[in-house]
């Protein structure tokens, strides 16, 4: 291979082929340290056929292009249990903790309840955060609680954040 | 334990085979069941990874990435060989 003759444009074409992507835009715009969390689970895990539960997908805001305060703001919560097994039911726990102008979980309503596993293993919920006032938006900090519904099935809790701007 | 030269830029690491593979946002995780192993890799981590298909060689990949990357590309000089020694470390990639 010739890369280092390559211009940037025919090497980015070419690590998208290699990765199918099915964009350029879905390449990282810009190097960054490669970050790898690696972590063992217990051997029983396997022998007792017991599921982990983990956090490892960061939470995403969907339809980012909601282009007004009072819209709100959607962010997607992930778990993930393995071995992968569909239809083992977790529990979430919202709270939303205002540090800034306040708002508050609209949806899902109630803030706790539980959702099943796919066959990938993956638990997801869209929790909507609108500001208490359509004019000044809201600041603070969106946080779920994961656990399993039955202890049967697994072992563990796992909690993520995302921090929430909607400024007006 | 196996030591990966890191200053071997001949070597083609492979996937180590029963990983299963989940992405998403271009983010990886790597979970093999039955060795208990669960990885979670950024963006970069998911690149290096994915290029690691048996037919290059590190130093393809570091020029392939540098070419790509080229205001980085004394940085990706060192992350990628520590990268791909990290996942041979933990049985993810192995070389021949």
């Amino acid at each position: 291979m010739s890369a280092q003759k390559l211009s940037r444009r025919e090497a980015l074409k070419l690590l998208a082929a290699a990765t199918g992507a099915a964009a350029l835009s879905a390449l990282p715009p810009t190097w960054s340290k490669p970050d790898l969390q690696i972590g063992v689970l217990p051997a029983h895990a396997q022998t007792s056929l017991l599921h982990i539960l983990s956090t490892f997908f960061f939470p995403e805001e969907v339809d980012p292009g909601r282009s007004y305060c009072y819209d709100g703001m959607i962010v997607r919560f992930t778990a993930i249990i393995t071995p992968p097994t569909t239809g083992i039911l977790l529990q979430y726990s919202l709270t939303y903790n205002v540090t800034g102008v306040p708002g508050s979980i609209t949806s899902p309503s109630p803030a706790t309840g539980t959702v099943a596993t796919d066959a990938s293993g993956r638990a997801s919920i869209d929790v909507t955060v609108l500001p208490d006032s359509p004019f000044f938006g809201t600041e603070g900090t969106l946080t779920v609680v994961w656990s399993f519904v039955n202890p049967a099935d697994g072992t563990n809790t796992a909690s993520q954040d995302y921090d929430v701007l909607i400024s007006c | 334990m196996f030591s990966f030269p890191v200053d071997e830029p001949n070597l083609c690491p492979r996937h180590e085979e029963g990983f299963q593979l989940e992405t998403l946002n271009g983010e990886i995780v790597l979970l093999h069941p039955s060795r208990n192993i669960i990885i979670h890799g950024s963006q970069t981590s998911a690149l290096i990874w994915q290029l690691c298909d048996g037919a290059r060689t590190v130093g393809e990949i570091v020029e392939l990435l540098s070419a790509a990357y080229p205001d980085a590309a004394e940085d990706i000089r060192a992350d990628v060989p520590a990268a791909i020694q990290q996942l041979i470390h933990h049985g993810a990639l192995t070389v021949k």
